[in-house]
């Protein structure tokens, strides 16, 4: 792969998490993962529960350091910019949550903020946001009224705040109804064909990842078990969909 | 230009919390009103001068004040723990100064207000007066350093230890005044207590406040002492808690703390 045409590189990235006291058990979430992703692809982590996805991510996200490896964020190392690197990128998860008394219109207004926006510029990418995710109805409503797929386009609004090159959306479809599943998917799919931008996902639901993905890593019990495209992956264990292949690699 | 945005959006959201916290406000300026006017009764019946009222009254004052500028500081973390948002906050390209500025500007209206309520409290019980605009601003300004300084130790503490430390947004700026001489000269606190009580700023802006109703000083450059020593620790305040914003994406606490 060319340098120059990488989003994400990963090299040896391990992650250990301690918890408890005196005892501290030890919980081996991320063993020597390596990955690549190229810029303006649609990448697909998926596993079972407790693989290491969500670890992952957060790693990619700044929010969490490996305890060794490197990771290359469009070129630049997590540990020495990732100042630079946050005004970048974006993430939307499941389940989100924000301020709570904060009404839709102050929840983007002030993480518009915080990517820098302001005046007429802030005001404007609010109204957009809005706009495009059906948010009209609900921008003087507080976020402890909103229903959890209203929840969800609002993370969803935030995520796209500062036009990140690189969007991290986990499980962004977890606990919706069909209908709205299926609108988060699309839109997923049409930011991601008309803006180019590079978009890590992860989900427990086969089908979603077998219509989105370009290529897909498995991850189990912290290492990468499996890594290509639908089609490779299917071929590697003669499966006819995604869901056998993941029946086969977790088995 | 980034760095003023970010402070004033934390600002704006410190605001809002505040304005849609009505209740939340009172109750902070409640039990202030409640200190002033039972230190002032007290004073009264043991027919304290004006000068001895001004000593103990501009303690209970100080005590309501500085407690309202150091919890607006440590609810900018807490309200990131509190609403789980704290991951979202720190995805953003977030600076420390920025997340604690921004409340601490909120904090200094919001502690400004409490202490005009408590002054017309005071003049309105009490033979009470304030020893002129200068004094009085300079005194506001010590205690909004100092309510920054304790805000900034109670989110390090939080951010280190995680929910259990929540108790200090409480209890620290009120033992601090027990130790910096609340109602008291530091000359008469336990010589171990007093040698720690040199230790803080605050021990000198009360100390320097009460020069102006007729006490002596027990310190000399009190001015300079609080202004070096507010440099020292806002500095490594600062230094300490990007040191803790570290190991919390280290050892994965932020994210614990955003669940």
């Amino acid at each position: 792969m060319n340098g120059n045409n990488i989003a994400i590189e990963v090299k040896n990235v391990s992650k250990t998490f301690y918890r408890g006291f005196p005892i501290r058990k030890k919980t081996k979430a991320l063993d020597k993962v390596s990955l690549e992703i190229k810029k303006g692809e649609l990448f697909g982590v998926l596993g079972p529960n407790g693989a290491g996805k969500t670890t992952l991510l957060n790693i990619l996200s700044t929010l969490l350091f490996p305890d060794e490896g490197t990771v290359k964020i469009l070129g630049k190392d997590i540990f020495h910019s990732h100042d630079n690197i946050r005004t970048r990128l974006n993430m939307s998860s499941g389940n989100p949550n924000f301020p709570w008394s904060f009404t839709v219109e102050e929840i983007l207004y002030f993480y518009g903020m915080l990517y820098g926006l302001k005046g007429n510029e802030l005001k404007k990418k609010v109204e957009n946001c809005i706009e495009w995710f059906g948010l009209g109805d609900f921008k003087k409503k507080r976020f402890d009224e909103l229903s959890t797929g209203t929840k969800q386009k609002l993370t969803l609004a935030k995520s796209l705040l500062n036009d990140p090159e690189i969007l991290f959306l986990d499980e962004p479809t977890v606990g919706l109804d069909p209908d709205i599943a299926y609108r988060i998917r699309n839109f997923i799919k049409t930011i991601h064909k008309e803006r180019g931008m590079t978009i890590i996902l992860t989900t427990h639901y086969m089908h979603e990842a077998e219509m989105m993905c370009e290529r897909i890593a498995f991850i189990n019990k912290g290492k990468v078990i499996a890594l290509g495209t639908i089609d490779e992956l299917k071929e590697q264990v003669k499966a006819k969909n995604l869901e056998e292949v993941f029946l086969e690699l977790v088995k | 230009m980034n760095w003023l945005n970010r402070t004033l959006a934390f600002a704006y959201r410190s605001w809002v919390f505040s304005i849609r916290n009505g209740f939340g406000f009172a109750e902070l300026i409640f039990w202030p009103v409640i200190g002033v006017i039972s230190i002032g009764l007290m004073a009264k019946y043991f027919q304290f001068n004006p000068q001895e009222l001004g000593f103990v009254l501009s303690g209970a004052m100080a005590m309501g004040v500085l407690q309202v500028i150091q919890l607006d500081v440590a609810y900018a973390l807490l309200y990131d723990i509190w609403g789980k948002s704290l991951k979202q906050t720190f995805l953003t390209p977030t600076g420390i100064s920025e997340y604690i500025l921004g409340p601490w500007i909120v904090g200094m209206i919001r502690g400004a207000i409490c202490f005009v309520v408590l002054y017309f409290c005071s003049i309105l019980f009490f033979p009470f007066y304030l020893p002129g605009f200068l004094p009085t601003l300079w005194f506001y300004i010590g205690l909004g350093i100092n309510g920054l300084i304790i805000g900034l130790i109670v989110c390090i503490l939080v951010v280190l230890f995680g929910q259990r430390a929540e108790i200090t947004a409480w209890s620290l700026a009120t033992i601090l005044m027990l130790i910096s001489g609340i109602y008291y000269p530091v000359s008469e606190l336990p010589k171990f207590v007093k040698s720690i009580a040199l230790l803080f700023p605050l021990t000198y802006t009360l100390d320097e406040f009460r020069v102006y109703y007729g006490f002596s000083s027990c310190f000399s450059y009190s001015t300079l002492k609080v202004l070096t020593m507010s440099a020292i620790y806002l500095f490594f305040g600062f230094l300490l808690m990007k040191f803790s914003m570290d190991v919390a994406r280290k050892n994965g606490s932020m994210l614990r703390l955003s669940e």
